[in-house]
């Protein structure tokens, strides 16, 4: 039992009207990780997080929860699981301790232990300051800390969390991301939709693409910069005369191609594992050839441009 | 932070969530000062009265108006945005995830409004008691009135929360129309009542307290069938809010039946039966069928009693059908049931009896089950089932109002129309001296469809319980 999967999706399907959101969706994650959930707008996230949740029915496929389907076996699932929306409304006349004073009614504390459990979520969202605040008097980013309190409450196992980051500020996004890794050293698996990958790419030990309701990688935001070209390495080099002089010399080596040369530089790609003793090496062997090399250093792909070749790779050739 | 609640554990959590919104709501405070006003000027509309000599009837009809307005349209009324309200703003489904369920929303829901309804019911006690010190009014009088008033409060919550859910536009726009209907309804209906000599005191109090037991419970059962509606609509497909529906189905038959049975004057009693068995009934063939094992697991933990049971109690149209068909039945065998008049002609009419009771026995199977199988031939899921069978229905009626207009030109088309069991039906409503024309082909047709409709929907049940009967009922077993 404990090496199975604390969440696993097996060949997920959700078809609306004329839409077919989520074609066949798998994956599995263990204990304790923090995997973002990376995909264009329409792509298929909040469905999927929405079927995981409990929250809509897949037409095919299944779901499970610390062990429990999430169709069949609803509640049992809702105990282990946080669910964190995109966007949530407010109640106007309620306050902020109120609101989780509520849910933790909701869920079933009782008064000592629920005053313990709130003020604990209370001190860890910061909420403390904004207790008596009226719901509708949130700032953007007390309403996400007030969201995560809430989702908070019942001490789940498996967070989900759709687009939290959306619309905060860059204040509150650093503050979010230290709330994420805290629940995660607390041993929390989190599952995150993103649009913005380099923040995924902090927070997350792996990541999982989907496109038009697939899944299209997955893997950690290192696998996903190298892109699956192992064994070439790219390399930023700027030198202190002429950029012919790089050019000549790339001619004369095997295993060296020139991939662009810009204003002052140029990108040049070794074939060769990424180890530091290989990059030593070629340094060594290119300030021995005479070059004068005032700027080198490795180029770490963006993990957007590498989505996009992903994509790249797998859409279909143009008709002719 | 405050560390002491203000509401007791005991408490449902909705309850509390919606007491603490509900009494800083507009629609709670704005109905509680202007009731404190209204009766603050009528006490003294009443003093005045009073000091004058002259008869207090204005001050007090005016008095029933002004507390009437708040606790019979006001506040139940509020209930209409209960659920769209929450779902509207994204924050029913958060509620979903905790451990309360959709169940224990609409009860929540319903209670706030209710005791926000005794809170202003309270408050006017004062002035009650003002009211019996001025003279000219009967004080148990006046509370029975509230009483009877807080119960119709209730009810008219009931419908309200339970319609709440529908979030479209015409289903909407329909809500008000339908609480006039209902207030109007149950103003008939209670005057009737207070009017009825069953109830009178002179049949004995026990009569008494049987006729107003019953009108009780089947107020209850009516709410159930009302908050289960609301529930159903919002909660996910693992629960079953369909036996509770058909057990208060049950109820409302039993309850009725034995009233009929021991005091078989009032009649009137089935109609309110009928209006609650009526869209049980038909919601019961319209259920779409959910394969889901939390559903069907209980009723298989029960054994073979259990198991039997799921035949008429598991969610969904193959059981739903079934129960519709027993329950029909017990209402057919039921004496002094609400089916009796199909066993006398109407006033004036030709037609021998017992072709009369075979025709209108048919006809009343085929409403149900003509549509129900009608239902099953289209594929499409898309389409919620009860909307084509209400079309089925409202086109039923249309063409026997045309059959029935046409009929001095085309008698042949009304003859033929009432071959359908569900036209037969509209048109036997519609004329006293219907049909016209030979009964037997009318009977072979409407036989014919009736039959042929339980037969289809009895292969139709067959391969659906296959399926059913193979959902896994363990829970490590169980896939979707």
């Amino acid at each position: 039992m404990s090496n199975s999967p604390i969440i696993s999706v097996e060949d997920l399907h959700r078809s609306f009207a004329n839409v077919q959101a989520v074609r066949g969706i798998s994956f599995e994650i263990q204990k304790g990780q923090v995997v973002g959930f990376i995909g264009a707008n329409g792509a298929g996230k909040t469905t999927t997080m929405r079927i995981m949740a409990t929250l809509e029915m897949p037409t095919m496929g299944t779901v499970r929860i610390c062990g429990h389907d999430v169709i069949n076996e609803p509640r049992q699932v809702r105990q282990k699981l946080g669910w964190m929306p995109d966007a949530f409304g407010v109640y106007p006349h309620m306050t902020v301790e109120e609101y989780l004073d509520f849910y933790g009614r909701a869920f079933g504390y009782r008064s000592p232990e629920r005053l313990a459990r709130l003020e604990e979520v209370m001190n860890f969202t910061d909420l403390q300051s904004i207790a008596s605040r009226p719901m509708n008097k949130l700032s953007k980013g007390m309403g996400q800390r007030l969201c995560l309190g809430r989702t908070l409450m019942h001490d789940p196992e498996v967070i989900l969390m759709d687009e939290p980051a959306a619309g905060l500020d860059p204040k509150a996004r650093i503050e979010f991301k230290r709330l994420v890794r805290v629940l995660a050293e607390q041993g929390k698996t989190i599952f995150i939709s993103s649009h913005i990958l380099s923040e995924l790419a902090e927070m997350c030990d792996s990541l999982l693409f989907i496109d038009a309701g697939r899944v299209v990688h997955q893997g950690t935001a290192a696998e996903l910069q190298n892109g699956g070209d192992s064994g070439k390495v790219i390399m930023h080099i700027e030198l202190a005369g002429d950029l012919e002089l790089l050019r000549q010399w790339v001619e004369r080596n095997p295993g060296v191609r020139l991939v662009e040369i810009l204003k002052t530089s140029a990108r040049v790609e070794f074939l060769g594992e990424e180890t530091p003793d290989f990059l030593a090496g070629v340094l060594h062997r290119m300030v021995t050839d005479g070059l004068p090399i005032s700027e080198f250093h490795r180029e770490t792909r963006k993990l957007e441009d590498a989505f996009v070749d992903i994509l790249k790779k797998l859409a279909p050739p143009l008709p002719l | 932070m405050s560390t002491q609640p203000d509401f007791p554990d005991w408490l449902s959590p909705m309850l509390v969530k919606e007491l603490r919104q509900g009494l800083r709501s507009k629609a709670f405070l704005s109905s509680f000062l202007t009731l404190q006003v209204a009766m603050i000027l009528l006490t003294f509309a009443g003093l005045l009265v009073a000091s004058q000599g002259t008869s207090a009837e204005v001050t007090s009809s005016l008095f029933w108006v002004i507390v009437g307005f708040p606790i019979l349209i006001i506040m139940p009324a509020s209930g209409l945005n209960a659920i769209s309200g929450e779902i509207k703003e994204n924050t029913l489904e958060l509620i979903f995830l905790s451990r309360l369920s959709a169940r224990r929303i609409v009860i929540g829901k319903w209670l706030a409004i209710l005791s926000q309804i005794l809170l202003l019911l309270s408050a006017i006690l004062p002035y009650l008691v003002l009211r019996y010190y001025l003279g000219g009014v009967n004080l148990a009088t006046d509370l029975l009135t509230l009483g009877w008033m807080l119960l119709g409060s209730a009810l008219l919550t009931g419908i309200t929360i339970g319609l709440s859910p529908n979030t479209g536009r015409v289903g909407r726009a329909l809500i008000p129309v339908g609480v006039v209907f209902s207030l109007q309804f149950l103003g008939v209906f209670m005057s009737s009542l207070f009017n009825s000599p069953v109830r009178g005191s002179a049949l004995g109090v026990g009569t008494s307290i049987a006729f107003w037991g019953t009108i009780v419970g089947l107020g209850v059962f009516m709410l159930i069938a009302l908050l289960e509606f609301g529930a159903q609509k919002i909660a996910p497909a693992a629960e079953n809010h369909s036996t509770s529906k058909r057990l208060a189905a049950v109820g409302v038959a039993l309850l009725c039946g034995i009233y009929s049975a021991f005091w078989p004057g009032l009649n009137s009693i089935w109609i309110i039966g009928g209006l609650i068995m009526l869209p049980i009934a038909i919601g019961a063939v319209c259920e779409p069928i959910r394969q889901v094992t939390s559903l069907y697991r209980p009723f298989v933990q029960g054994g073979l009693a259990g198991r039997l049971l799921a035949r008429v109690l598991l969610p969904g149209w193959p059981a739903g059908t079934l129960f519709v068909f027993l329950l029909l039945l017990a209402l057919f065998l039921i004496p002094s049931g609400p089916f009796t008049w199909i066993w006398t002609t109407p006033i004036g009419s030709h037609i021998p009896v017992p072709m009369w009771s075979i025709l209108m026995t048919l006809n009343l199977f085929g409403f149900f089950f003509f549509p129900a199988a009608l239902m099953q031939i289209p594929r499409g899921r898309l389409i919620p089932p009860l909307i084509p069978f209400l079309i089925i229905q409202l086109i039923s009626g249309a063409l026997a109002l045309i059959a029935h207009l046409s009929a001095w030109a085309y008698p042949e088309f009304e003859h033929f129309a009432a071959m359908v069991p569900t036209l037969s039906l509209f048109l036997g409503g519609i004329t006293y001296d219907w049909p016209k024309n030979d009964l037997v082909p009318l009977v072979i047709g409407s036989a014919s469809l009736t039959g042929i409709s339980l037969i289809f929907l009895l292969f139709k049940m067959v391969s659906a319980w296959r399926i059913i009967t193979r959902l896994p009922v363990n829970a490590s077993e169980s896939s979707h």
